[in-house]
């Protein structure tokens, strides 16, 4: 299986195994995408490039603000969630989530699943 | 130097047609930068200090710029339009980032470089003569300027790079993919 088969695996088995998980991709670190498993009415280029800018951005806040060693990009909407985690130093994971979805095990599932991508990545 | 813009650069001398007889052309020029070019830096400073804005920038310091401004057409007239030239211009992009000057400032001025050179020129040569001139010129000043505003571009691009976190190639990726509002 090829190293993009891999990682769409991972973002698929995400998005089935985790409840109220609605969508998923990796992208890279200048906005590209990588991996999708994403409704098909999203525009994919602007996931992609929002993911990205929205994770340097979160970085940066976090730095500049003292917040510590970054760990997540939170989006809360009326309708759910957009979560952005690094996956390694070159590509960021993004999910979205309903809005009552249970976010401690969402948060573990995604994490484990943005290491596992990070280190195929790597 | 980002290895892009000077490819872009090369690309803006082939679509001016740059030619082996404009760099001759420049080379011919020395002599007149030598002669004219303290009178034409004192009309392109004439033309800043005019203006409230730009006098503001260049208070104080006008022979000091004067200096600068005819080494500049000196390395106009140099002979060597390759990677060197190409460097040297996008440094001096970087001073007029540095102090402020808006782009559009150092665009508007070429044209009072332009209005004197080819008075210049019309005076020294027969006027067939001085059109081949000027034309080179014009070109030379052309490229000077799209190197000066791809420095300012890479400045701009820098610094919200530094501020946002955000890379380089996703910034250009999402001017290009972005909509206006």
């Amino acid at each position: 299986m090829s190293r993009a088969e891999q990682i769409l695996k991972q973002i698929k088995t995400l998005s089935t195994n985790t409840p109220d998980l609605e969508a998923a991709a990796v992208i890279d670190n200048d906005g590209l995408m990588i991996a999708s498993a994403l409704p098909s009415d999203v525009d994919e280029d602007s996931v992609a490039a929002m993911s990205a800018a929205l994770l340097g951005m979160g970085e940066r806040a976090s730095s500049e603000l003292r917040r510590g060693e970054f760990e997540m990009t939170m989006i809360r909407g009326a309708e759910g969630y957009l979560l952005l985690v690094r996956c390694g130093n070159d590509a960021v994971l993004a999910v979205q989530a309903g809005r009552n979805a249970k976010l401690g095990l969402i948060f573990l599932d995604v994490s484990r699943t943005a290491k596992e991508i990070g280190r195929l990545l790597a | 130097m980002t290895k892009p813009m000077y490819d872009l650069f090369v690309d803006m001398k082939a679509f001016l047609k740059w030619t082996p007889a404009d760099e001759s052309n420049l080379v011919a020029l020395a002599d007149i930068v030598e002669r004219h070019g303290p009178g034409i830096s004192d009309a392109f400073y004439a033309s800043l200090q005019a203006y409230p804005p730009t006098a503001a920038i260049v208070e104080g310091r006008v022979d000091a710029l004067k200096a600068t401004h005819l080494r500049w057409m000196r390395d106009l007239t140099q002979g060597d339009y390759s990677e060197a030239f190409y460097d040297g211009q996008f440094r001096i992009g970087e001073v007029h980032v540095a102090v402020g000057i808006d782009p559009a400032y150092v665009e508007a001025v070429m044209s009072v470089l332009r209005f004197q050179f080819r008075a210049a020129l019309y005076t020294e040569f027969d006027p067939a003569r001085a059109g081949e001139l000027f034309d080179s010129l014009c070109k030379v000043l052309d490229l000077s300027l799209m190197v000066i505003n791809l420095s300012y571009q890479d400045e701009r691009i820098a610094r919200i790079s530094g501020f946002t976190g955000m890379g380089r190639k996703l910034i250009e990726n999402l001017v290009k993919k972005g909509k206006r509002a």
